[in-house]
């Protein structure tokens, strides 16, 4: 798998076993920083005990935890049988779930996979992904989590290409969301970006609507302007009440099947 | 050696468990990697956040 490494499709193809690294730069070790109950996901996936595994494929200049999620070898090194005994205690005091994410924690499937490995089957398992990951990952994650919590960031590539550098976003995310809902729970996420609600939510929310119109969506009205966003003179700032208040509109008018 | 290695990794990730909040101007609070006990103050700050107490509610499963 990590030998000739496409689990995203930047399609690097490099050995990370004998220490090439892509785009993501993640070598064959993986590495954590944060592990941590939470209560800020969807209502019914918390209390979530979430473990963000260090690296990206993606570039997103407004990403929350830029410096983590892009940095393959901050926070701590990850050790699988120690992280389910953490999960675990985490799940008998009360957790509901537990949330692999990243970063992103498609190019760390083999960590990830170990971790399920040690965990009960009763565990609700949680994968928190950009939806970027090949076939080939999609093929290894068959079966493996109860639900799958993707985001749905861009309604264009060129914004996508823009804001987090990646080329032939939407067909990826949307083959990505078309899999997973057929094969699994799916929840779908669009951080509304500020000057984005048009070319990016709405195109979005369509194809949502027509696509897979009962799928559960959160439309997340929280943007930060965070990490690199100062590099785009739209990322600013928040989002307005305006930009808010057409989103949800347009989600109720297209019936969508909003969650919090 | 293996002892020390497990207490340097439990030590780091712990360190590393934060929440965020930042205060805009206008009042409105924006909050990042949610953390129980955190949900229980942005509830009592704002007790109409509906889905804010929702997820306070959740944290005396933590705090037994």
């Amino acid at each position: 798998m990590l030998a000739d490494c496409r689990l995203c499709e930047h399609n690097c193809g490099v050995n990370r076993l004998a220490g090439e690294t892509g785009l993501c730069h993640v070598g064959a070790d993986s590495h954590f920083f944060s592990a941590q109950v939470e209560v800020s996901d969807e209502l019914e996936l918390i209390p979530v005990f979430a473990v963000a595994l260090s690296g990206c494929d993606l570039r997103c200049d407004f990403c929350i935890t830029g410096a983590s999620s892009w940095n393959p070898r901050s926070g701590a090194g990850f050790v699988a049988w120690e992280m389910a005994a953490r999960a675990n205690a985490a799940l008998q005091a009360g957790a509901r779930t537990v949330m692999v994410l990243g970063g992103e924690p498609t190019i760390h499937l083999p960590s990830a996979l170990e971790l399920l490995s040690l965990l009960p089957e009763s565990a609700k398992l949680v994968w928190k992904t950009n939806a970027h990951g090949t076939v080939q990952a999609r093929e290894l994650l068959d079966g493996m989590f109860d639900v799958w919590l993707a985001d749905f960031k861009f309604g264009n590539d060129a914004c996508a290409q823009r804001l987090a550098k990646v080329p032939d976003y939407v067909r990826v995310v949307q083959a990505n969301l078309l899999w997973a809902n057929a094969q699994s729970e799916l929840i779908v996420r669009h951080l509304l970006m500020p000057g984005h609600a048009h070319c990016c939510w709405r195109p979005v929310a369509e194809w949502l609507a027509e696509q897979m119109p009962s799928v559960k969506v959160n439309l997340r009205a929280g943007f930060w302007p965070a990490w690199q966003a100062r590099r785009h003179a739209e990322l600013q700032l928040p989002t307005s009440a305006a930009e808010n208040d057409f989103a949800f509109g347009l989600a109720r008018a297209l019936g969508l099947n909003l969650i919090s | 050696m293996k002892h020390r290695t497990t207490n340097k990794v439990a030590k780091s990730s712990a360190a590393k468990s934060v929440s965020e909040i930042l205060i805009l101007p206008n009042g409105k609070i924006l909050a990042h990697n949610i953390s129980s006990g955190l949900a229980g103050v942005l509830a009592e700050m704002n007790p109409t956040d509906e889905a804010m107490n929702q997820r306070a509610v959740r944290k005396h499963i933590f705090e037994k």
